[in-house]
């Protein structure tokens, strides 16, 4: 066990090297000049080469590499060329947004999936389970920003409900008015999924012996589905669960596009189109790190909710 | 399975002359289904070509008639071919016939789900074949058939008679848009599958063959793949090599091998977004392809066929193959319906299909400042175009995949 945590921390860092390896060459091959496009109309030559000396960038590539390399390992970022702020600080400041709203989607998703799952398995070939079903394939069909969109035609323009935009304080009436529409965006996508799974997993374990005890102990209906029978179906729930953060990632860059909500995803959009290089080296390795992390997490986790779980040394 | 040969046949060369005999006979139906399906189609591009309107104006309704007619007759002509083909196909090569396709087609048939997504998959490639004749208007992605005259009177339209979803804020018919888009979307998907489960069978078959350091190479480049926030990726290496012109040179030559501003022009900007997404996409195949014949090479009828005497190609085709192909064709379908998803989602961050192109992905980005207006039908109708093709696609991969492996059945 302890083996196979190790190998995977190894792997990880071979597939972190990799993608820092990738995103650093598109960057270099870019043929936008950074110093060019932030200085706009000032631009001249002199300027420019000032721009260039400051950020680094007349040096030779493989300098700029281990360079940009050792800043990120030792967590001292450079400067943004676009904020002219530190990245570190940049980043941080957008965090909490994004991950305000993951949290909240996620949450979201876990409440609507959840239930849905349990009915509609408890209700296998009802109406019930039918009308779930087909709203979970048509919640994955779904595009994420035409969700959005049709969101905020409802509940935005023809209700009121709701309001759109970024808010100054997150945990403020203001911002859970501004989180609900952007969250419901991210949260039903992925609770379609969640819902499909709870309810096929459900059904494997209702098929069980000790569930038909269960109910000849005399027990209420509630405790057998909750306490038995959920319990045991939870595995591939929560590994489901763990596996969407990359969905998270993915539709936070595009539902924060269509809310203007200012996150991390949004300040990423922007930094492509300035050719702001240290912002998207360091956003795509930290959204990297939260994929293989979570991945990593839920490998471990599965050990310790299903004992019966075992890694064997890989030859 | 064998079926039961005629009776009359006694020896060995019965057989082989009544197998001879239905070859003969499926060349000339063959050949009579391939005259018959000519015929049909020169008349109906005769007949279209006589029902045709170029000029850009709302269409008269016997028109559109005249040419759905002609678009049935294709299907019928296709049909007929298809269906003569299968079944000499099937009566000549009865010996080597196995019964796994027609058990595999049976269960597909009984499952509702599946047969309304082939339906929705069946006519979306009718509609993105046959988009000139079933556009009310001539193609929008042209400039020759865009009369601005027209057009500035017709912007932003609710739908209408003379335009049924209205129109776009170019002026052009949405509806016609919606038809010339889906020929982008199958296109996009398809090549993408396609190309990516080359990539995947490939690498996976050589992952498995040659094992040792190979296999954790392809191992350790498939675990950055996927580890790789897939949309941030294609955005960035789309973003990058769309706006700026470079090319390289041979010395002494004038021939230019790479040049980034005509390869974007191609397919009005999608081809980056293909290589982006084929070199992205093929983990899934790559990992099924390779587990699988991991699995199936250590199994007793691989050996039982070796034992026989089956040479490598005969336990490639007709024993490995066949076992992985399965799980492809499911992964194609599913792996389609998620690349009309991204293409969209590109599209509508402003990385997809260029200014002036139709796509769907590109005609919601337009209509996206609208939402918050009157006009949220210019957002909504493109959106219907993307779920409903989606939820063909899916029901259709989760049909082929319960239908290839009943066990698996959710």
């Amino acid at each position: 066990m302890r083996e196979y945590i190790l190998k995977k921390i190894g792997l990880m860092f071979v597939v972190l090297m990799g993608v820092y390896t990738i995103v650093f060459a598109l960057c270099v091959a870019a043929p936008g000049d950074p110093a060019r496009i932030a200085l706009g109309r000032a631009d001249n030559p002199l300027a420019r080469q000032i721009l260039r000396e400051k950020w680094g960038l007349d040096k030779p590539v493989i300098q700029q590499y281990f360079q940009t390399l050792k800043s990120m390992i030792t967590l001292d970022f450079p400067q943004s060329f676009r904020y002219r702020e530190n990245v570190g600080d940049l980043i941080l400041s957008r965090l909490p947004r994004t991950f305000f709203l993951g949290v909240i989607a996620i949450g979201v998703s876990i409440l609507i999936a959840i239930p849905a799952g349990i009915v509609s398995a408890y209700k296998h070939n009802s109406i019930i389970d039918n009308i779930t079903m087909v709203a979970s394939q048509i919640g994955v069909a779904v595009p994420n920003f035409w969700l959005g969109l049709m969101l905020i035609v409802v509940f935005y323009t023809k209700l009121h409900w709701f309001q759109i935009g970024a808010p100054e304080h997150l945990l403020s009436l203001e911002g859970l008015s501004k989180v609900a529409l952007p969250a419901i965006t991210l949260g039903t996508g992925m609770a379609a999924v969640t819902a499909r799974l709870t309810r096929s997993s459900m059904l494997e374990v209702i098929r069980e012996e000790y569930i038909m005890t269960a109910r000849a102990k005399g027990l209420s209906e509630r405790v057998v589905i909750l306490k038995h029978a959920f319990r045991n179906a939870l595995l591939p729930v929560v590994t489901v669960i763990g596996l969407q953060f990359p969905l998270v990632v993915g539709g936070a860059v595009i539902t924060e596009q269509v809310f203007g909500w200012y996150g991390l995803g949004q300040l990423y959009i922007r930094s492509i189109a300035a050719r702001d290089y240290p912002v998207i080296v360091t956003t795509t390795l930290l959204f990297t790190i939260g994929v293989v992390v979570t991945n990593l997490v839920v490998d471990i986790l599965y050990t310790y909710i299903d004992p019966r779980v075992k890694y064997e040394k890989v030859k | 399975m064998e079926r039961p040969v005629a009776r009359r046949v006694r020896s060995e060369r019965d057989l082989e002359e009544l197998i001879a005999r239905r070859k003969e006979n499926f060349r000339k139906k063959v050949k009579f289904a391939l005259a018959f399906s000519a015929i049909i189609v020169v008349f109906g591009q005769v007949y279209s070509m006589l029902g045709r309107e170029g000029t850009l104006g709302p269409l008269d309704m016997s028109v559109w008639t005249h040419r759905i007619f002609v678009v049935c007759l294709y299907v019928l002509a296709f049909y007929i071919f298809l269906k003569i083909a299968y079944r000499y196909f099937d009566r000549i090569f009865f010996k080597y016939r196995t019964n796994t396709w027609e058990l595999t087609w049976r269960r597909f048939r009984r499952n509702n789900a599946a047969n309304l997504g082939l339906l929705i998959i069946i006519t979306l490639v009718i509609v993105a074949v046959f988009a000139h004749l079933l556009a009310p208007y001539p193609d929008p992605s042209k400039t020759v058939n865009y009369d601005p005259n027209y057009a500035l009177k017709h912007l932003e339209e609710p739908p209408s008679k003379t335009h049924i979803l209205g129109t776009d804020r170019n002026g052009r018919d949405m509806l016609s848009v919606l038809i010339y888009g889906s020929r982008i979307s199958l296109a996009l998907g398809l090549s993408v599958e396609l190309t990516a489960s080359l990539i995947g069978i490939i690498f996976g078959s050589v992952a498995a063959y040659y094992g040792g350091w190979t296999d954790k190479l392809l191992n350790v480049i498939n675990d950055i793949v996927m580890a790789f926030p897939f949309l941030l990726f294609v955005i960035v290496l789309v973003s990058v090599f769309r706006q700026v012109y470079f090319s390289i040179k041979l010395p002494f030559t004038d021939i230019i091998i790479f040049d980034s501003a005509k390869i974007f022009a191609l397919w009005n900007g999608l081809f980056l977004i293909f290589v982006a997404l084929a070199l992205l996409n093929w983990s899934g195949v790559y990992r099924v392809v390779r587990s699988r014949i991991l699995s199936v090479k250590e199994m007793e009828f691989v050996e039982a066929a070796r034992a026989v005497g089956a040479n490598d190609r005969r336990i490639i085709f007709r024993h490995i193959l066949p076992n992985v192909l399965s799980p492809i064709i499911v992964l194609v379908t599913l792996g389609i319906a998620s690349v009309i998803l991204t293409e969209a989602a590109l599209s509508y961050l402003g990385f997809g299909a260029a200014e002036g192109a139709v796509s769907w992905g590109r005609a919601i980005f337009e209509g996206r400042e609208y939402a918050t207006t009157s006009k949220a039908f210019l957002v909504f109708f493109p959106g219907i175009a993307i779920v409903v093709s989606i939820l063909g696609f899916n029901s259709l991969g989760d049909g082929l995949r319960d239908a290839f492996d009943p066990r698996m059945k959710r």
